[in-house]
């Protein structure tokens, strides 16, 4: 009985949620968001980089990524406080003991994912990606050293340390930007390289750099922290 | 054909987060919980994606050309896709804290069922 309310109460609301978005879909036919329209257009004497994603991400909506980062930080003290962590313990004795082929599959591809995860990361001011897509590539790579049972003790505090840096280099980018040109996160570096190339976009490249750092340290510390507690 | 496949992306978004409210409501297991709220950020993702969809338009990665002539004219909507960029962290933010409060609970109680957990409140 609760079972069935629960369903036509929840039928009822994707019903009108479907009217709703159907309802906005025939309004706005195939125009741009005001926002978006501003983005796009003034994307390229702005910042001169093709991804303009980017560059909303990065720039535009900054203070929105500064407040995301400072989520996945808060979500890992929240970790760190609900468990104690004391080396190696009941889930990784539930892994199985990796076999040949295994091993020999995490010496070839781990190489391959770091590169690929640092060419994402590098790029993302060029092409899909970036620090977030980048960072998740290479902490994901990272699980493959624990399956293939590579157990030995991490140093902590320097995963902690460089995480803590390059927050730190992030917001001092964000604080020189009001030095130079009295806004928070400014581009002051504005006229550096050409359109296209690697070293363009002023700060993006740097500040997506930085991203990538904390969310591969954040992704690392997230799956070793499930396997030793 | 572009209101068909409008239709399909909603369609789809509205299916996968109310079918994962209903999960999360009705399951019992606290790991089938987290999976139906992991459907439902899904789906909420998906519908996001589909206000910022324009039929027959490039993605919003323009050359030099493209972006000093009229851009909005040939691009979909880039600002739904940097929110979902950031929805998409944050997901995975929350679904990593969900996850050690189960591991958490179970330590503590030897227990991941839902009603199971209300004797032991008492």
């Amino acid at each position: 009985m609760k079972k069935i309310l629960i369903l036509m109460i929840f039928s009822f609301l994707a019903v009108s949620l479907m009217l709703f978005f159907m309802q906005i879909n025939s309004s706005k036919s195939s125009m741009q968001s005001i926002s978006g329209d501003y983005y796009l257009t003034s994307n390229a004497k702005d910042f001169n980089i093709p991804n303009v994603v980017t560059s909303i991400v990065t720039q535009y909506r900054g203070y929105d990524t500064i407040g995301e980062i400072t989520i996945l930080f808060l979500s890992i003290i929240g970790v760190f406080m609900l468990i104690k962590t004391t080396g190696f313990s009941e889930i990784s004795k539930l892994l199985q003991e990796p076999g040949t082929i295994v091993h020999t599959a995490t010496v070839i591809l781990f190489p391959i994912i770091m590169l690929f995860g640092a060419y994402i990361i590098i790029n993302g001011h060029l092409s899909p990606g970036g620090g977030f897509q980048g960072g998740a590539i290479i902490g994901s790579g990272m699980l493959l050293l624990f399956l293939a049972g590579d157990k030995k003790e991490l140093n902590r505090t320097a995963t902690h340390i460089v995480e803590s840096i390059s927050v730190s280099i992030i917001l001092l980018i964000g604080l020189l930007g009001i030095y130079y040109l009295n806004a928070f996160f400014a581009n002051f570096l504005y006229s550096l390289g050409t359109f296209g190339s690697i070293i363009s976009g002023g700060i993006i490249p740097i500040i997506y750099i930085l991203i990538g750092v904390k969310v591969t340290v954040e992704f690392f510390h997230l799956s070793e922290y499930l396997l030793r507690s | 054909m572009a209101l068909v496949l409008e239709i399909l992306f909603y369609l789809n978004g509205i299916i996968l987060l109310t079918g994962g409210l209903i999960i999360a409501i009705i399951s019992r297991n606290i790991i089938k919980m987290i999976i139906g709220f992991v459907l439902a950020h899904t789906g909420v993702n998906i519908i996001l994606v589909s206000t910022g969809y324009i039929f027959n338009r490039m993605p919003p990665i323009l050359n030099k050309f493209q972006q000093t002539n009229n851009p909005a004219a040939i691009s979909v909507d880039p600002v739904p896709q940097a929110l979902v960029l950031t929805s998409i962290v944050i997901g995975v933010a929350t679904t990593s804290l969900f996850m050690f409060y189960a591991l958490r609970y179970y330590r503590d109680n030897g227990t991941i069922d839902r009603d199971s957990m209300e004797e032991h409140n008492d």
